[in-house]
């Protein structure tokens, strides 16, 4: 019983073809990296996965229904939530009124409540903005703009956002970018106990945590995948080692 | 309903000081309508973040509808201005659903186009409108209830009429500004595709919030109309647009209040200064650059800091006194 | 069929000044991502000087000399004394801050020469008409086709053949990319924005004898600016050459069927444009 399956994936621009043939197979509950080196179609496959951009041919299945077709406002509601790369938030709200935004996200009405108070409608989210900011460990900071964050805090929040949507899956955009060395763990913790409830797809090129705290990898290339296996078979693998070769061997 | 209790004061309040200090009732009574238009925009501007030069299309209609159902319908004024409403409520939805299928300067220039094609809609349909010399004689008339008659055939009676939907469509927009929607619009203006992305269909944010903004500037053209006894061709003309931008802009589009208070810095100063200096919209335009250089908020933000300095300044001598 | 012709040769000719309003707007549009609201302005302030150089001398030829040099200078010393602090600022701020320019010009305007437009006659040696067979037309709308199309062919030249329009060119494309280069891009800027002031200049002196001086052809000015801009695409020096072209001949033969009709058919062409291809019809994808 896979969460999400892609089935020859493509994704074209004009005569290049970014993405070609994926067939990706996410198994619930489980923490599934995609890896590759730069150029190697990881960004794009996450575009198509989340809905910014549309595929070529090829289809997506999440929890057995076709969501190929649908934009990026349509997947959260079915318990599909992301996180970006490049941080984005809404800089001049509280933490908690960012969690509030996003739980209520998945609701098609909830924020089309012109007549009620903003207080009453929130209520409902509280037991899931309390979830998000128990996990991420801003209880004590609900109260701060996050634009006052730092940026490792802000991180967090990041992968906050996509919790406070209870969602099924949680795609996470490399969480670990920009951040510094000390404050990294504090993420590939986080993800590693998100397994618990929820499936994780990861997409990151930071090598040695993927290694560390992954179920399955799938490492790409040239917009195919190279292959796929537990971190042990990744580790240990040939043509891996030459698709990293002078690059990111940070395995060694 | 706490929300309601502490606005409705300040708001009767301002309708009063507007009549009882300003210089005469129909500076009073064009201060409250163009403070509800300046509120229209603000709600597109400073919660929506859409900066549009159409809000004349919806008052010109406004005011043409109001008219219109005054000469050939024959229906009462307030039927007349709720025909009015509606009118703005579609169109704008129609407007907004096509312009913000651009964005950025594309958007700016759609609603920019769609003001000219209203203008010279207007003016090729001189049957209807008067064409150049815009629509005269407009009648207001009264509402008949069980042969009790509610007419507002004098300038006291309309400014109560005005000064009463003052209130409550800025009590209305209070309350949709404070509520979850108005958070919404917030989120999307701060970061479009975050909300895209958490489930927010974010085109159907814009076009209700486009929706609120045209039927409140359209039933203000109509009080307009009602009030001048006249649609002028001119409330069509990209130029009110500008205005009515300026006025939201200087006022503040952040709070509700700031409208109010750009409809007075138009209005009165306007009036002012046009007395003995004809030109006063070139300071106009200086004021319009300094205030997106260097307040950006308007002057109901200039307002609050003045307040807040007062208050700290009076808070710490008294924490001295105390000490 | 000889009125037809007429009204096209009128529609060319409307057409070249409205590629010399809106190249200006177009090029500094796709080198910085700037929209002008003044622009229209220059066009305006451009008649005006041409209205107090021929009331001083007489003499046109040198209002044509003068007058777009005047408005040149004028456009850089706004860019470096407003326009250029809201470069970092969103667009609809830019907007505002040019909104606000283009409203102390025509107020400043009026102070000056009243709210009434002025006449400007064309310079005697251009008075009357050319005879071809049966057919005539005035020697001044004749001068000004030809007059812009070398214009035309100038700015292209310039675009096109010189280190400066490489520049330019580039920097429409990737600004970042000659910023790397280590090319004052500011400046190329401020140059460029001076240039097409310059240009809309021009194009309010070669329009003075045509349809007179009045401070709200400015406005007027910068919605037919707008329609060239998108109509061609944003950015492109043949997309405002054929959008003006374009613009021109359709609102003269419309003025001789339906006259108010045509601007309405222009700014819906426009509309439409936005709407089902927002590059226009050269503009960069």
């Amino acid at each position: 019983m896979s969460i999400l399956t892609t089935n020859r994936l493509t994704k074209s621009y004009g005569e290049f073809k970014a993405v070609t043939d994926v067939n990706l197979d996410v198994q619930p509950n489980t923490l599934h990296a995609v890896i590759g080196p730069n150029g190697a179609g990881k960004t794009t496959l996450f575009h198509c996965l989340t809905g910014v951009q549309r595929l070529t041919s090829g289809r997506i299945l999440f929890d057995n229904k076709e969501i190929s077709k649908l934009g990026p406002e349509k997947r959260s509601s079915l318990g599909m939530s992301r996180s970006f790369q490049v941080t984005s938030l809404f800089l001049e709200m509280t933490v908690r009124e960012n969690l509030q935004i996003a739980a209520l996200g998945v609701s098609s009405i909830d924020g089309f409540r012109f007549w009620s108070s903003s207080a009453s409608t929130v209520k409902k989210t509280a037991a899931a903005v309390d979830y998000a900011l128990e996990t991420t460990g801003f209880e004590n900071r609900a109260e701060t703009i996050a634009g006052d964050l730092s940026h490792g805090q802000q991180r967090m929040l990041e992968v906050g956002m996509a919790l406070a949507q209870q969602p099924k899956l949680i795609l996470l955009d490399e969480p670990t970018s920009g951040m510094g060395v000390d404050d990294i763990p504090m993420i590939s913790d986080l993800v590693r106990r998100l397994t618990k409830d929820i499936t994780v797809l990861l997409i990151e090129h930071n090598m040695g945590i993927v290694l560390e705290i992954s179920d399955k990898i799938t490492v790409m290339q040239l917009g195919q995948i190279l292959v796929e296996g537990t971190p042990n078979q990744i580790k240990n693998d040939q043509r891996v080692r030459e698709a990293y070769l002078g690059g990111e061997t940070e395995d060694a | 309903m706490s929300l309601e209790l502490k606005h409705c004061p300040i708001l009767i309040a301002i309708a009063l000081a507007a009549f009882l200090v300003l210089p005469s009732i129909s500076l009073a009574t064009e201060v409250l309508i163009f403070a509800i238009i300046a509120l229209g925009c603000s709600i597109l501007l400073g919660y929506a973040g859409l900066l549009s030069f159409g809000q004349a299309i919806f008052f010109g209609l406004g005011a043409y509808v109001a008219s219109l159902s005054q000469i050939h319908l024959g229906v009462n004024f307030l039927v007349g201005l709720l025909i009015a409403t509606a009118a703005g409520a579609t169109v704008a939805a129609l407007v907004g659903a096509l312009a913000i299928r651009r964005q950025g300067i594309y958007f700016v220039m759609l609603t920019l186009a769609f003001t000219q094609l209203a203008f010279f809609v207007s003016y090729t349909l001189d049957e209807w409108t008067g064409g150049d010399n815009g629509l005269l004689d407009v009648p207001r008339n009264s509402v008949d209830i069980f042969g009790f008659e509610i007419a507002i055939d004098s300038s006291e009676k309309f400014y109560a009429f005005v000064a009463i939907s003052f209130v409550l469509i800025f009590l209305g927009m209070i309350r949709i500004t404070h509520s979850q929607f108005g958070r919404t619009l917030l989120a999307i203006k701060q970061n479009e595709e975050r909300a895209t992305a958490l489930g927010y269909s974010v085109k159907w944010y814009k076009v209700l919030a486009f929706i609120f903004s045209g039927s409140i500037t359209a039933y203000a053209g109509g009080m307009y109309a009602l009030f001048l006894n006249f649609a002028p061709l001119s409330n069509v003309e990209l130029i009110m647009s500008e205005h009515i931008l300026i006025m939201a802009i200087i006022g503040g589009t952040g709070n509700v209040y700031g409208a109010v208070l750009g409809s007075l810095f138009l209005v009165v100063v306007g009036d002012m200064l046009s007395a003995f200096w004809e030109r006063w919209l070139f300071l106009l335009g200086g004021i319009l650059i300094l205030t997106v250089f260097y307040m950006r908020g308007g002057l109901i933000s200039g307002l609050y800091g003045v307040f807040e300095f007062l208050s700290q300044k009076f808070g710490s001598a008294s924490t001295q006194k105390e000490s | 069929m000889e009125l037809f012709f007429f009204q096209l040769l009128n529609g060319l000719g409307l057409g070249v000044i409205y590629f010399l309003l809106s190249v200006g707007l177009t090029i500094t549009f796709g080198l910085l991502n700037f929209v002008n609201f003044a622009h229209g302005a220059f066009y305006m302030v451009g008649a005006y000087v041409t209205f107090v150089i021929v009331s001083l001398t007489g003499n046109f030829w040198l209002a044509l000399l003068i007058a777009p040099l005047v408005i040149g200078t004028l456009a850089i010393a706004l860019e470096q004394s407003v326009v250029k602090f809201s470069y970092v600022l969103e667009h609809k701020y830019q907007i505002l801050v040019t909104l606000g320019v283009a409203l102390m010009l025509q107020e400043l305007v009026i102070m000056i020469w009243g709210p009434i437009g002025k006449n400007v006659s064309p310079p005697s040696s251009l008075a009357g008409i050319i005879e071809i067979g049966d057919f005539i037309y005035p020697k001044y709308r004749a001068f000004v086709i030809a007059f812009s199309a070398l214009i035309a062919i100038v700015v292209w030249w310039g675009l096109e053949k010189t280190k400066f329009g490489a520049l330019v060119r580039a920097g429409s494309e990737n600004a970042q990319m000659v910023g790397l280069l280590g090319v004052n891009i500011t400046r190329l800027f401020s140059i460029t924005f001076g240039l097409g002031g310059l240009l809309a200049g021009l194009a309010g002196v070669l329009a003075a004898p045509l349809r007179g001086a009045d401070p709200f052809m400015g406005v007027e000015a910068l919605g037919i600016a707008f329609i060239v801009v998108v109509i061609g695409g944003m950015g492109s020096f043949l997309g405002a050459l054929v959008g003006g072209l374009v613009v021109g001949v359709m609102q003269s033969v419309m003025s001789s069927v339906w006259p108010e009709g045509a601007s309405l058919m222009v700014y819906a062409a426009m509309a439409a444009v936005i709407l089902s291809r927002p590059r226009g019809l050269f503009g960069r994808a």
